[in-house]
């Protein structure tokens, strides 16, 4: 159960997220990658990052038990 | 009495039961390296994941494929059309299975999440699949009369599970690899009715046996049972909305297919009761194995049903979605409901390929692996629960905090882990024993059958 990556390059820009990759997390290894591997993950961030946003900032929640958003 | 036609059967049971040790210690692995991500860093967490989900999912299959191959012949009176096609079966299984795990080890991917080997490796596994189907449905239709709905389940699963896995295929065409939102909607939606495909397969082992050992083969032909295999069915075909979670979709869809799914679990619940109270002393006792897993299988379908209705109300689902809820959810149907019928039905056949061996009625190591097992799923279930309820609650903060949080969750839902897999290794080492004296003392009465034939013959 890894944070959601969804909109990471929006939210925080790709040095942030290559950062990560160089350097792994206390929870996260350093897995190693090359300079090629990185390229192809932050290429592909970047593609899911256009596809929409994750989760609806604020909602409101029903009384008998369903979740409206309060973005649209 | 033994003959060729159920080694086939035995040998599928012995590699699924290999498979589930196996995949259990990856399980273990995997569970310390998400709270230690160092520990063992020579096999990385990205290899024991897909190590461990690849090995316990063929535990799933070969344990059910195993009893349909035995049940046939040996319990239904239908000789298999081909007795050659099993073989087949198994050695691409098996041959193929390796070369996938010899990829994750190595650190060959290919596919996607559940398949991550190379994609070319789908093909033998399809290949296999249709020998199977083939052979299934030959030598079922040879049945005269209207089927038994565990007959429908078994066809039912072997077609859906292929055009599932088919279906969790399509993101090699470009048309849905290259969008994300609908590569992800097909890839979730295949899953979800590939669980659904699995289960057909698996109840309908479970109505199988429980008639056997009633005694009642009416119980495969209620009025319930039926009902259970159309809501089955239905969930098979609708029940996989909630899978989509990640993606737009309409709310009404994700409402209809968890009532169906929940109905489906709550019917089941109430065949194995109903079928429990008809049982007299001397049929608990002469199985008492396979009797004491399906009333453990009983107790974890209706752990499962609540917290499924739980979850799948909007706004708890809101906080439960992605959590570690849904993992329990996931273990403690794979574990305490589907694990639990197939013991069931692996020490079921042991008891009929074994009526004289001691070992094989209730000894005292089985009854504390079974315990040890059920009271580790517990902790296991309850400590999962914990943290994916800490984890919905957590407010702000960055992944980090919130994992700190729930560390301690984690730390016990780890241990538990192992605990689990050693009360695993006392059933499955009990069975593998017991299946292979059952194989090896059917293949020497094999051949001495042959060697009096021969003998004959030359008088």
């Amino acid at each position: 159960m890894g944070p959601d990556l969804t909109n990471v390059i929006s939210d925080k820009g790709d040095a942030y997220a290559r950062a990560f990759l160089i350097a792994g997390t206390e929870r996260m290894p350093d897995f190693g990658f090359s300079d090629s591997d990185m390229d192809d993950l932050v290429s592909f961030l970047e593609f899911v990052d256009t596809m929409g946003t994750y989760q609806a900032p604020s909602y409101e929640l029903k009384w008998y038990g369903t979740v409206a958003s309060l973005n649209e | 009495m033994s003959s060729t036609r159920n080694l086939v059967g035995l040998r599928f049971l012995i590699l699924g039961s290999a498979a589930l040790a196996a995949g259990l210690v990856f399980g273990v692995i995997g569970g310390f390296q998400f709270l230690f991500p160092q520990f063992l860093d020579a096999l990385s967490f990205t290899s024991t994941r897909p190590l461990h989900v690849s090995l316990v999912v063929s535990w799933i299959f070969l344990a059910a494929i195993g009893g349909i191959y035995y049940y046939l012949p040996n319990k239904c009176d239908l000789p298999l059309w081909s007795e050659r096609l099993p073989l087949w079966h198994f050695w691409i299984f098996l041959v193929t299975g390796l070369v996938i795990l010899a990829s994750y080890l190595a650190g060959k991917f290919g596919g996607r999440e559940y398949f991550e080997y190379p994609a070319a490796l789908s093909i033998p596994i399809v290949a296999s699949w249709i020998l199977f189907g083939l052979n299934y449905f030959k030598t079922a239709l040879r049945q005269a009369g209207r089927w038994p709905v565990y007959y429908w389940m078994w066809g039912t699963g072997i077609i859906f599970f292929m055009l599932t896995f088919l279906e969790a295929h399509l993101w090699l065409l470009p048309f849905f690899r290259e969008n994300m939102v609908r590569e992800i909607t097909v890839q979730w939606k295949s899953y979800g009715a590939l669980t659904g495909s699995w289960n057909m397969l698996v109840y309908g082992t479970a109505l199988f046996v429980a008639g056997r050992i009633a005694g009642d083969k009416q119980l495969g032909r209620s009025r319930l049972a039926y009902t259970m295999y159309f809501l089955g069915l239905s969930g098979l075909m609708f029940g996989w909305a909630h899978h989509t979670y990640l993606v737009p979709s309409e709310p009404w869809i994700r409402h209809l297919a968890y009532i169906v799914s929940m109905s489906e679990l709550l019917i089941l619940g109430k065949i194995l009761w109903d079928w429990r109270a008809s049982l007299n002393c001397y049929q608990k006792n002469v199985h008492c194995n396979a009797y004491r897993f399906f009333v453990a299988a009983d107790f974890w379908v209706f752990i499962n049903v609540i917290l499924a209705i739980i979850i799948s109300v909007p706004v708890f689902n809101l906080f439960t979605h992605g959590t570690h809820i849904t993992v329990a959810h996931s273990m403690g149907t794979t574990i305490g409901i589907n694990s639990m019928i197939l013991l069931g039905s692996i020490y079921y056949v042991i008891r009929e390929e074994l009526p004289q061996d001691i070992r094989a009625t209730c000894s005292k190591q089985i009854r504390t692996g079974f315990w040890m097992t059920n009271i580790a799923l517990a902790v296991f279930f309850g400590s999962l629960i914990m943290a994916g309820i800490a984890k919905g609650m957590f407010e702000g903060g960055a992944f980090q905090q919130m994992m700190l949080e729930i560390r301690p969750y984690l730390l016990v839902f780890a241990v538990s882990g192992v605990f689990l897999m050693l009360g695993l290794w006392v059933l499955l080492y009990n069975a593998l024993k017991l299946l292979w004296t059952a194989l090896r003392q059917s293949t020497e009465r094999q051949s001495m059958q042959q060697a009096d034939r021969v003998a004959v013959e030359m008088r």
